[in-house]
């Protein structure tokens, strides 16, 4: 092992709200500090509890410039979730390790526009030889607390790292609520032990998203809830100065219709049909049009 | 057509047939069960419906829901189920939804004397709704009105879409008279003033026609619209406008002006009289008999008998007894129409009110009695 | 896009209820379902009672009737055996059909007249600030219940069931695909059908109870976590110190569906074979 103070590492905890990426990256996070290391951490996660993707990516070593991280440059991705595990795959690089937890939080809304449906994982995914596939939910509730799963990979991924074990417990009592350190620190030592690791068998997969797409924001109707903002899987809606929703990076949307659908004020559109020109009301903008 | 012998509430139950009636929703009270059972009884047999609700509230909210599907509908009731059809009456009145309910007085407040008659609940049937509201109230008198006052009812209701109430009490519901029960002809029967040829897409749901009444479409007709409790503009849109509230206010009460002409107060040898005698109802009954009986004696009297309590008709009530120096209200509660007297006449009018409570009928005695309070009182013709 | 949008009554939109609103995703689903179900709105008639849930009406362009308080079901039932041929469809709330307009609901139950009725449990009362309603979980704080809720709560679909309903189900604003689903076959049910639809307010019971905002609640509402949640015993007990549950653990889906002749059939009412399904 490497001198830890020399370490650098690009490394991405990903999940969905209320799986604990924000605390897991917050734990890495200390432990570089401790020994003196740059870290750079860039979030990506709406006020969801839960529902919505929510990632950490952090870079560090000696001194790190950018915040993100860039195209077969990732070294570990450690995913809470299957799904959110494909997003960071094309991110790894050829010698990176992916940490991913067997537990599949579906989708939660109406994702039967977006999701094909039950079906295999990829084999090429299933025995990606970098994967290592972790029942992390099993581990956390063995330790005391199902909630407890992302340390249980944190403990695993601590394994590949040269950080001391005493530097991640320090880490992670400081920063887990007290009454509930024993059980992360138990979670913690399963991750490392790599107990019980299993072989995925299935999840749910996105399918294959190439879509034409409008969106349609009747603008008078928006009383800014901020449901779109935090539901929206490609987070292509903001709340403007006003309170109302716009779009940025629109051209992601992929016609999953979610906001739509989730819109208590009935003010979004998603148009997906190719031959529709009709737009449903007049009034509105059309925001952005792909292609 | 051959003379029957039929009750109070046969007849009413009857009439509501003759009229047209095809849904009935209550909820069985005594006094006004018979009304439901014999309904139950014939309106299956019409293709109409009868259905008993599980209580009055839904009772009155069934016959709203069967008069928007176009439906002549009724409920009957007695006075605690009266109080508890007061939303709703209320309701009809500001959605306007054309409907008739019966309220069979007996004696009250509360659970009262469930099987004796009673005039308690005059200013209920005015007042017991919250906000200020206009009604239509009939008082008939005799088996044979309460047959003819129940096709009025509809005829009422049905034109000016409004609830109309129809009350009469414990004896009349239960006393059986000979009678001639004619079925009225096809004109003689009013209905609904209903859009013909507008196109729905402009069409107005609480748009007045010129008697002050908004043309109506069955639910069904193919006509979108919004029936609401809450104060709305002529589209049936809720509003909270002042103006739009104070016209369509406005609206309401006038629509329903004409009513006293309709079924104008009956004078009964009133035209020479030097005393009257203000009764309704049965009361009125034994007012007649008083006044043939003061008559015998040389006394001139007679008896004004309103057969719509609400509105009043001002200016007949006026026209007619402004000119008397001595009125005997008879009521059977402690004074509720009398109030309506005093209000319109004169100062110049001496009003006395005769009241009856306990749970048994006015009786000509009493009626003579409170005639003689101004011979006592030294008062001119008596 | 949303076919149910060209039902709205554009006049009257945006519509009252507050950001964040459960209510008016339900709304955004019932929409989708009525013009995806229905080729026009000409059979179809809206009955609600009063309440946030039942302001919902006025916004769908077909026959709606905003009645009076708990009462709405009675109207339906008034209207439904006056038109048989038509589809009646009550939208009520938690405090509507459950509070003040619980003998109604219970008796339109058991007589199977074939009604679809969509209860809107927020487990409160929206429009009047925010009090204690049949449905507030234990220990929860309400504008009238600011020391927590002392009294157990309705199951709004088991009390039904046990009323003879011939369809129960449950959704959530959170899943409007499995809402969607519910409704249909709810409205394609022949008698009366009951949808107890879990929803947020966001404003009051939100608020008081440190819930967060729309989004907020909503998510909470997710149902990923139901067979976890079993297993716990800190979970559902969210957010307040005392802790309570922030949802009840409830069943989702069509939880009861029997056949039965409807009072219609019983009644032998002409023209309801018509009614389009």
């Amino acid at each position: 092992m490497i001198d830890p103070t020399q370490m650098q590492a690009n490394i991405v905890i990903a999940g969905v709200g209320g799986q604990g990426v924000i605390l897991a990256g917050n734990i890495l996070s200390d432990v570089c500090l401790a020994y003196g290391l740059d870290v750079k951490k860039a979030e990506v996660h709406g006020m969801a509890q839960r529902g919505g993707s929510v990632s950490a990516q952090i870079r560090f070593g000696s001194e790190v410039h950018g915040a993100l991280i860039e195209k077969g440059r990732l070294d570990f991705a450690v995913a809470f979730e299957w799904a959110e595990a494909l997003r960071w795959m094309p991110l790894l690089s050829p010698e990176g390790t992916a940490f991913v937890s067997t537990q599949e939080v579906i989708p939660p809304i109406a994702l039967r526009d977006r999701v094909a449906g039950r079906v295999d994982y990829p084999l090429e995914l299933v025995h990606h030889p970098r994967i290592r596939a972790i029942d992390a939910p099993s581990l956390a509730k063995e330790a005391g607390n199902v909630k407890t799963a992302g340390v249980v990979l944190l403990g695993a991924l601590s394994m590949e790292l040269s950080f001391s074990y005493e530097a991640w417990i320090e880490a992670i009592t400081r920063r887990v609520p007290g009454k509930v350190v024993d059980v992360n620190l138990r979670a913690f030592g399963y991750g490392r032990r790599g107990k019980k690791s299993v072989a995925p068998y299935s999840a749910r997969m996105p399918e294959p998203l190439v879509r034409k797409a409008w969106l349609h924001l009747e603008e008078s109707w928006c009383k800014g809830c901020g449901i779109c903002v935090n539901v929206c899987p490609e987070r292509i809606w903001v709340l403007n100065e006003r309170d109302v929703v716009e779009t940025v990076s629109a051209e992601r949307c992929t016609g999953c219709g979610l906001c739509e659908k989730l819109c208590p004020d009935l003010a979004i559109d998603v148009l997906t049909d190719l031959g529709s020109q009709a737009l449903g009301h007049e009034g509105g903008n059309v925001l952005w049009q792909s292609n | 057509m051959a003379i029957e012998l039929v009750s109070g509430n046969e007849a009413c139950a009857r009439g509501a047939i003759a009229a047209g009636c095809n849904f009935f929703g209550g909820y069985p009270i005594s006094p006004s069960s018979e009304i439901a059972e014999t309904l139950a009884k014939l309106l299956p047999e019409r293709q109409g419906i009868f259905i008993q609700m599980e209580d009055e509230m839904a009772s009155v909210g069934s016959v709203l829901g069967a008069s928007l599907g176009g439906a002549k509908a009724m409920t009957a009731t007695s006075g605690p189920g009266f109080t508890l059809m007061q939303e709703h009456l209320g309701y009809a009145t500001l959605a306007e939804i054309p409907c008739v309910v019966v309220d069979v007085m007996r004696v009250g407040p509360s659970t009262g004397v469930p099987t004796a008659p009673s005039q308690g609940d005059v200013m209920q049937a005015r007042w017991g709704s919250h906000g200020d509201r206009e009604v239509a109230v009939l008082a008939p008198a005799s088996v044979k009105e309460i047959y003819d006052m129940t096709v009025n009812a509809f005829n009422i209701a049905e034109r000016l879409r409004t609830p109309v109430v129809l009350m009469f009490d414990e004896v009349l519901a239960h006393m059986r008279e000979g009678v001639e029960l004619f079925q009225p002809s096809v004109e003689e029967l009013w209905s609904r003033p209903r859009p013909v040829d507008h196109p729905s897409s402009t069409f107005q749901p609480y748009s007045p026609n010129s008697e002050g009444v908004a043309l109506m479409p069955n639910f069904g007709d193919g006509y979108h619209f919004h029936v609401t409790g809450l104060m709305h503009n002529e589209k049936g849109f809720p509003t909270t406008h002042p103006e739009t509230i104070r016209q369509l206010m406005a609206r309401l009460k006038r629509k329903m002006e004409p009513l006293p002409l309709w079924l104008p107060a009956e004078h009964y040898r009133l035209k020479d009289a030097e005393v009257a005698v203000v009764a309704y109802g049965i009361t009125a009954r034994v007012a007649k008999e008083a006044v043939d009986r003061l008559r015998d004696q040389g006394i001139l009297a007679g008896v004004y008998r309103p057969r719509i309590l609400w509105p009043v008709g001002r200016s007949d009530l006026i026209e007619t007894l402004g000119k008397f120096q001595s009125i005997v209200v008879a009521e059977m509660n402690q004074g509720q129409w009398v109030e309506v007297v005093e209000r319109y006449l004169p100062n110049s009018v001496r009003v006395l009110l005769q009241s009856k409570l306990g749970g048994e009928p006015m009786t000509t005695e009493e009626i003579l009695d409170g005639c003689r309070e101004f011979v006592k009182k030294g008062v001119r013709a008596l | 896009m949303n076919p149910g949008k060209e039902l709205l009554r554009q006049e009257m939109m945006p519509h009252i209820l507050c950001p964040g609103c459960g209510h008016g995703i339900v709304l955004n689903t019932l929409v989708r379902v009525l013009a995806t179900r229905f080729s026009s709105m000409d059979q179809v008639a809206l009955v609600a009672g009063i309440g946030c849930s039942s302001r919902i009406v006025g916004y769908i362009d077909a026959y709606t009737l905003h009645t009076t308080h708990g009462r709405a079901l009675s109207f339906a039932t008034g209207l439904k055996l006056s038109r048989p041929e038509l589809t009646v469809i009550v939208i009520t709330g938690d405090g509507d059909g459950l509070g003040i307009g619980g003998n109604h609901l219970i008796h339109a139950a058991r007589r199977n007249l074939d009604l679809t009725c969509i209860l809107f449990n927020n487990e409160t009362y929206g429009m009047t600030g925010g009090q204690l309603a049949p449905t507030t979980v234990p220990h929860a704080f309400t504008t009238t219940t600011p020391y927590g809720n002392k009294e157990p709560s309705f199951d709004a679909a088991a009390l039904l069931k046990a009323c003879g309903a011939t369809f129960v189900a449950r959704g959530q604003a959170y899943r409007p695909d499995l809402l969607e689903e519910l409704l249909n076959r709810a409205i394609a049910h022949r008698g009366f059908s009951f949808v107890d639809v879990m929803t947020d307010c966001t404003e009051y019971f939100g608020r008081k109870n440190a819930l967060g905002g729309g989004s907020d609640l909503l998510f909470s509402q997710t149902r990923a976590d139901e067979e976890i949640a079993r297993d716990l015993d800190e979970w559902p007990r969210l957010r307040h110190p005392d802790g309570f549950p922030l949802r009840e653990i409830l069943p989702m889906g069509v939880l009861h569906e029997v056949s039965r002749p409807t009072l219609e059939e019983m009644m032998g009412l002409a023209g309801y074979e018509a009614r389009e399904e």
